[in-house]
Order: C-alpha cells, then sequence, then structure tokens
C-alpha cells in the first residue's frame, strides 16, 4: 500500500560516470577513421563482442545513434533527418530508430560531425526492422554487411531453451568469426573473446543484484537513472570500464538501500514502465516524482533481469534469482554457448506475448508496484508487440494500468498534453490526489534532462 | 469452369465445413505461406489460409495496436467473431512481427485444440538455416503425430509433397497461359486460382485447374488485349482491385507477392529424407521482403518474370503499415528504374475508396500510354 516517509535524498554518484562513458564512446566513433581504428556499425544488441577477438575496434550502435541524433541533434537534425528518409520513399510509419539513423546517414551528419562511414556492417535480426534496415545502411555505404537470425524457435511460452535455436546461434557465430579473419585478414585471438564475454557475464550478475535492490522501500534508484546504465549494459557490457562502472553502482546501491537514501523524499506509490522511454522527453519522470511516484522498474528491468538470470530447467524463473557468479565462462566454448543462451532469453522476452506477460506479472509483485505504465511506441512494432493483451491481462488481476501512446524518436509524435491528461487519470487510479498535479516540467520539444 | 474458383474463395468456410462433414478430418488455419502444408496433407489434415473478411471491423482495437497492418488485424477478427471456430487448429510460422500478433491473440482467445508455430530463419541462404528449418520441421511433424496419435510415414509424406507439387505444376501452367497477349488467363481469375488453393483440398483444387487447363485453348470470352501490368508488394486478396484494374482496359499479367507467384513457384525435389526435401523448398523458394535480408535475390527474380511476361509497368501495392514492403519498396522501385522500368506506387487499406484506386490507376495507364508513345 501507499505510503509517506521522508527519506534522505542524494544524487547518484555513479550517474555522472555513465554518462562520460555514453558521451566518451559518442567521441570514439568521431575520431575511430583518424586514429586508425577499425569502425563498425549495425544494431545495438548485434553481438559485436565477437569482434574483440581481432583487436581493436569500434562499434556504432544504431539505437543509441539514433537518440543522440533526437536529443543532442536537435530540431535542425532530427527533423531534416526523418525528411530525408521519407525523400527516399520510406514511409513514416517505419521503425523511427532506423529513420532517425538512416536519415541522418543520408544527410551525411551526426550531432557531432560527419557521419562516419564504416567498414562493415554487423547486425542481429530479431524484429522485422533490424536486419532490413542495415541492409539500407550497407547499401548505401556499399560495404559488406553480416547478418546474424535470431530464428524465432517454436517455444511452449516458457524460457526452456529450444536446443535448435541454441546451435543454430552458434554455428552463426563460428561462421561470423570465420568471415571476420577473412574479411579483416586479422588472426583471431580467443582469449580475447573469452575476456570480452567474462566481461559482459559480470555486468549481467551486477545489473542483477542492482534491479533486485529496487524491491526496497525505499527504491534506491529510479527508471530514469537507470537509462545510462542500461545502455552500458546492452552497449559496452564487453568492456573492462563497464565492469568497474557497474561495480561502483551496485556499491552504492547497497549504501544507499543501508541508509535508506532515495531519489525522491516521499515514495508515496511506485510504478514499472514497461518499454524504452521517448527520449527527447524525460521531463515527464520529474512528473511522477513530483508526484511522489516512483518508477522502479519497466522493461529495462524484466528484460534485462533475464539476461542476468538462469532460468531453471523447466523453463520458469524467479526474478530475484540472481546469476550465479560461479558461471563465469572460462573457455572459447563457454563464452560462446553463454552468449548464444543470454540471446536466447532476451530474445523470447519480446516475441512471445505468453513469456511476456509472465514476465510483467513477476516482475509487478517482485517490484511491490502499485501501477502500471506502458509505451505504446507507434515507431517500434516489437515493443508493442503483445502489450495490448499484457496490459489486458494485468488489468483483470486489478492492477491499475496506463498505456500512452508516442514515439520514442519521431519527435512529431509526441503531445505532452495528451500525454499529461492520460497520467492524470492514471494517478488519480493509483490514489494520488488530484491537487498534487504539475504540469510545468514538460513542453519543450527535445528539451533536455 | 473459372468462375468456380472464385465461387469457392467466396464460400471457403461452407466449403471447408462441407469438407470436414464429408471426410470427417481435421482442418488447421495457417497464417503464413512459408508453413510446411506438405505434412499437414501427409497427416490428412486440409490446411487453409486465415484471410480477412474485407470489411471494417473493430474487435481487433483490443489486442492489436493500430500500427500493425489492416490485413493482421481483419485476420485476426475473422477469428474473434467466429467465421473459424470450425478450426481444430492453428499453425504459423515466423513471418511478419504483425502477423506473428494476430497468431499470438488468437492462440490467447480463441480455444482450438492444436498450435503450434513453425521456426523459419530469416536468413534462407545459409546451410545453418537449412538445419535449423529441418528441426523446426521435425518439430512440427511430431507435434502433429502426438496430437493425431499415429505416426507420418514416409509414404504419407511422399502423398503431402505430391499433392502439393502437382497444384504447384498446374497453376504454373496457368500462369504460361498469362504469357499470350490478350493473356488466356485475366489477373482476377489468376488471383481466384492461387487464393482458392490455400483454401480448398489440393486435390480437388489441381482437378479443376485441369479442367480449367483444358478449355483454356477454345477460349472465346477470354480477356480483351490491354496495358500489361505486373503487381507486386504486400499481400493482397481483395479480388475487387484486380478486377477495378482490368475494367481500366489492363491485363494484369503476373504478380508478385504471397498471394501469387510467389506461394507455388517452385516444388519440393525428392530426397531420400522427406522433411530434407521439404526444407530445402522453403529455403529455395521466392523470398519475401524479410528473407530477403542479405543479398537481395528478390530483385533479380522480379524483373526476370517482369521480362517473361512481357509486363509494361509494375504497379507496387502497398497493404498500410505493412513494414516488410515498406523497407523494400523504395530500393525496388530504384532498382526496377534502373533497368527502365515504369512503375507506380500505391498504398492498401481494407477501408480504401475504390473511387481512389480508379483515379490513380487511370493515371498510371496513362502514364504507360504517354512512355509508349
Ligand atoms: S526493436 Fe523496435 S526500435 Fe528496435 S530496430 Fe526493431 S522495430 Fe526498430
Ligand atoms: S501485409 Fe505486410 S505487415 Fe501485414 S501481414 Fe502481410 S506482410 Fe505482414
Amino acid at each position: 500500500m501507499a505510503t509517506t516517509t521522508a527519506y534522505r535524498v542524494e544524487p547518484l554518484e555513479t550517474y555522472r560516470w555513465a554518462k562520460e562513458v555514453r558521451l566518451k564512446h559518442f567521441k570514439e566513433v568521431m575520431e575511430a577513421k583518424e586514429k586508425g581504428r577499425m569502425l563498425v556499425t549495425g544494431n545495438m544488441n548485434a553481438p559485436k563482442d565477437l569482434i574483440s577477438g581481432i583487436g581493436d575496434y569500434v562499434y556504432m550502435g544504431g539505437e543509441p545513434w539514433a537518440v543522440a541524433v533526437s536529443r543532442e541533434g536537435g530540431k535542425d537534425l532530427f527533423l531534416p533527418a526523418l525528411e530525408a528518409m521519407e525523400k527516399q520513399g520510406f514511409a513514416r510509419d517505419m521503425c523511427a530508430f532506423c529513420r532517425t539513423f538512416s536519415g541522418a546517414m543520408f544527410l551525411g551528419q551526426t550531432p557531432f560531425g560527419p557521419f562516419p562511414k564504416p567498414e562493415f556492417v554487423l547486425g542481429m535480426n530479431q524484429c522485422d526492422s533490424k536486419g532490413k534496415w542495415f541492409q539500407i545502411v550497407a547499401d548505401h555505404f556499399k560495404v559488406p554487411y553480416y547478418l546474424i537470425d535470431f530464428g524465432w524457435p517454436n517455444s511452449d511460452g516458457t524460457l526452456k531453451p529450444n536446443k535448435a535455436s541454441l546451435t543454430y546461434l552458434l554455428t552463426q557465430y563460428g561462421e561470423f568469426i570465420d568471415w571476420l579473419k577473412k574479411t579483416t585478414g586479422k588472426p583471431y585471438d580467443e582469449s580475447r573473446l573469452v575476456h570480452a564475454l567474462s566481461n559482459m557475464y559480470k555486468v549481467r550478475c551486477l545489473w542483477g543484484e542492482v534491479l533486485q535492490m529496487e524491491a526496497t522501500r525505499p527504491a534506491p534508484l529510479e527508471y530514469k537513472l537507470l537509462l545510462p546504465f542500461f545502455l552500458c549494459l546492452e552497449y559496452f557490457s564487453y568492456k573492462d570500464e563497464v565492469v568497474q562502472l557497474m561495480t561502483a553502482l551496485r556499491d552504492e546501491t547497497k549504501y544507499r538501500v543501508a541508509n535508506q537514501i532515495a531519489p525522491l523524499p516521499n515514495e508515496k506509490y511506485r510504478v514499472l514502465h514497461d518499454g524504452l522511454p521517448p527520449w527527447y522527453a524525460l521531463y515527464l519522470f520529474h512528473f511522477l516524482r513530483e508526484h511522489g511516484v516512483s518508477v522502479v522498474g519497466g522493461s529495462n528491468h524484466t528484460m534485462f533481469v533475464a539476461c542476468a538470470q538462469k532460468p531453471r530447467a523447466d523453463g520458469s524463473f524467479n526474478l530475484m534469482d540472481p546469476m550465479d557468479w560461479d558461471g563465469i565462462p572460462k573457455t572459447f566454448d563457454e563464452a560462446l554457448k553463454w552468449r548464444a543462451n543470454v540471446e536466447y532469453i532476451s530474445n523470447m522476452f519480446g516475441l512471445d506475448t505468453r513469456v511476456r506477460l509472465m514476465f510483467a506479472k513477476e516482475a509487478y509483485r517482485a517490484w511491490n508496484g502499485n501501477g502500471m505504465i506502458w509505451i505504446m511506441d507507434r515507431g517500434c512494432e516489437l515493443f508493442s508487440m503483445g502489450i495490448l493483451e499484457v496490459k489486458a491481462a494485468l488489468q483483470k488481476e486489478g492492477v491499475p494500468c496506463m498505456m500512452y501512446e508516442s514515439n520514442r524518436c519521431d519527435v512529431r509524435e509526441w503531445s505532452w498534453s495528451q500525454v499529461a491528461d492520460h497520467m492524470d487519470a492514471f494517478l488519480e487510479a493509483v490514489g494520488v490526489p488530484k491537487s498534487d498535479i504539475k504540469r510545468h516540467l514538460g513542453g519543450k520539444i527535445g528539451e533536455k534532462e | 469452369m473459372l468462375e468456380k474458383f472464385e465461387q469457392t474463395f467466396d464460400k471457403h468456410h461452407e466449403y471447408a465445413q462441407q469438407w470436414k462433414a464429408r471426410t470427417g478430418g481435421k482442418v488447421l488455419g495457417f497464417f503464413c505461406t512459408y508453413v510446411p502444408e506438405e505434412i499437414m496433407y501427409a497427416a490428412n489434415i486440409l490446411p487453409v489460409r486465415v484471410v480477412g473478411g474485407l470489411e471494417p471491423q473493430d474487435v481487433s482495437e483490443a489486442h492489436i495496436a493500430g500500427m500493425y497492418c489492416p490485413f493482421c488485424r481483419d485476420c485476426l477478427a475473422q477469428g474473434l467473431t467466429g467465421k473459424y471456430d470450425y478450426l481444430d487448429g492453428i499453425v504459423m510460422s515466423k513471418s511478419c512481427m504483425h502477423m506473428m500478433q494476430a497468431y499470438r491473440s488468437w492462440e490467447m482467445h480463441i480455444p482450438t485444440q492444436f498450435h503450434h508455430f513453425v521456426g523459419m530463419p530469416a536468413l534462407v541462404g545459409k546451410p545453418a538455416s537449412a538445419d535449423f528449418l529441418y528441426a523446426e520441421m521435425v518439430a512440427f511433424k511430431s507435434a502433429l503425430e502426438k496430437w493425431l496419435g499415429k505416426p507420418i510415414t514416409d509414404a504419407d509424406l511422399d502423398k503431402g509433397i505430391d499433392i502439393m507439387n502437382t497444384n504447384r505444376r498446374l497453376l504454373r501452367q496457368v500462369y504460361e497461359a498469362r504469357k499470350s497477349a490478350p493473356p488466356k488467363v485475366s489477373g482476377t481469375e489468376a488471383a481466384a486460382m492461387v487464393i482458392s488453393s490455400m483454401l480448398a483440398d489440393k486435390r480437388e483444387h489441381s482437378q479443376w485447374l485441369q479442367e480449367a487447363l483444358q478449355q483454356l485453348p477454345e477460349r472465346q470470352d477470354g480477356p480483351k488485349a490491354g496495358t500489361r501490368l505486373m503487381v507486386l508488394g504486400s499481400e493482397n486478396h481483395d479480388l475487387r482491385l484486380f478486377k477495378l484494374i482490368e475494367s481500366l482496359g489492363a491485363n494484369v499479367v503476373m504478380e508478385e507477392y504471397c498471394m501469387g507467384s510467389r506461394y507455388f513457384w517452385n516444388e519440393t525435389v525428392p530426397q531420400k529424407d522427406r522433411l530434407r526435401a521439404i526444407t530445402q523448398r522453403y529455403i529455395e523458394r521466392p523470398r519475401c521482403p524479410l528473407k530477403d535480408v542479405d543479398e537481395r535475390k528478390r530483385f533479380p527474380h522480379i524483373l526476370n518474370l517482369f521480362k517473361e511476361w512481357k509486363a509494361q509497368g509494375v504497379l507496387l501495392i502497398q497493404q498500410k503499415f505493412c513494414d516488410p514492403h515498406e523497407f523494400d519498396i523504395p530500393a525496388i522501385n530504384k532498382f526496377l528504374k534502373e533497368n527502365g522500368v515504369v512503375t507506380y506506387f500505391m498504398e492498401l487499406d481494407i477501408t480504401m475508396h475504390q473511387g481512389s484506386v480508379r483515379t490513380r490507376t487511370e493515371a498510371f495507364l496513362e502514364m504507360l500510354e504517354l512512355e509508349a508513345v
């Protein structure tokens, strides 16, 4: 039930570090050419860590760069980028990450300088857009394209692994490594890969620990604070620096729990937010915070805790079961096998509505939610797949639910007044007194945090 | 004879129900043409493709988001309103996320005895993909055996392969008859033949095709010569569209989409391991945009069809919100233009106004006439 207590509020020290990692990455991409480093592009969840066996490289992930175009780029870049895609004949309802990134590519511009040409493109085919998106990129730059396919196996609605699918992934990893050696002419050092993947493993263990602490009251962190870490988890977790960052985050979170330090002084209610946010309008989380609502988790939690877990042999799981630190992969084969498992679990979360529902229910229970919010992202079919079903099922169980329509990258589809109206009604259902409503936070398109 | 196909399409629910009563067999609905019908025929099952009712509906709203295509929403609506209550189960293979959502919602809300998902790889050009698909074929066959309580033997699979291949071969012959000027079969008739083949028992359908093929050489009431069009893009099973286009003096002589040539173009080539043979057929069939993710094999195939059927222009049709085709159409358009082909883009929606199709088609036909001058 909702409670009111005044907690100590302190900024999260490691937050700044996580943001620095992001900014440093943008710089690295821009400087890759002049420093003679190999630049590869592709989608964020492509197995870019496999490249580590040949040595130094910089990976430019489509999604974070699309977000950079829509946030850092401002109106002068994201609108022309979206229009550039339309000029090429691409429809306005296609994946907004793809349109923003590819539009900037057609313009030859990023928020930080000219759009760099990659040496090759590496994709992971998961939703309908990823494989096709990077086909456009590879065609544009006329560079080789290597795509790895998830395969969408038949499943029984649990996380029981599908052997054929795991073999499919593993075989493709092996073929990619061979292709990489041939294409770059460089030798492949397996121990480098083992190191990269054991980093990835450690980061997931640490992430799992952090998220599990979010169940305490007051929650030591909130969704918005977790976003730059989530980026590091998905994008750079093979790097040593990210292991250090996540270790610091875990330790700082422990400290906050022990001392009842919270991001908001009066956590009265807690909700989960499913789906990635509209990056250009993160003030909506300030809006919730001002109402004493702590957004303790969301799909980033349910999805990425899944990657930081070991489901049981029967396909069931408990979100509070952390990953086993003893399982750190030590050999090349172990590392690849573990990677295929993670790929499998994280994909099944989004691809099978039954699994998605199971996760949502379990997350709501485990994090003691008072309500659940979804973004119906018009620019992403994958994240929106099944959410109407999940919402209806939770509503049936008496969970206060709210869904707002938007587009996390195409700013033209954002209407704060409409979303705020929706939020008002939802907050009332959660129990937040109406008089608390404040709207002064939002408003300007592209406004940064 | 040719009316038989359109009539079957119009009354496909009645057809399937009568088939069931007549044979005592089971009927499975499938949502994507990558579902291996061979294995269902081997098990004496009638596979019927789930299609929409082509009318505006609102029952899908609560299940499928507004930015999903009207086709997948229409298909689910048919299930939710009980039109497919006679189905004993449903089968899906990995297609687009839109159709996947229709399948998942169906699975959750419409009780059936059997449901199965065949994991179809997107990358079809690699040996690893064939191995993965083969494992999925084995799993599908076992699931059917478990459900039916009896094994599916090699002889059964041979029967299934033969039923499918015969029908495919006959449809190819019909398509050959569209090469002449004027074509012996109109685009509307050909579309009715292909769509009805997804809905009727293929053994019966093949007999109808044979009869139709015998009558074709003597045919007097065939289409009049007109501007030869090729249609490609998203799925379309609305015969009204073809009727309207052809009523304006065009001959639709070829299509490349999953309700047309792509469905039946290649056969299963026998191998000792029948499931391997079936797997290979689905790996090698003309690709849908989602399976054409690496080297773009679709494009040369489209151009070959265009040339062989001596089309004069290409109508690119795209179902509203259809992502797979939204990704491919700009690149196809560019490719065709570079190869001297005149194209015209048209967005479709089941609630689409006929008047606007008429105006746009007329504009395209005029454009082609000017090109010819
Ligand atoms: S998951 Fe969504 S946003 Fe990401 S590539 Fe796929 S469609 Fe685009
Ligand atoms: S029309 Fe397009 S999006 Fe809709 S079901 Fe067909 S391929 Fe999928």
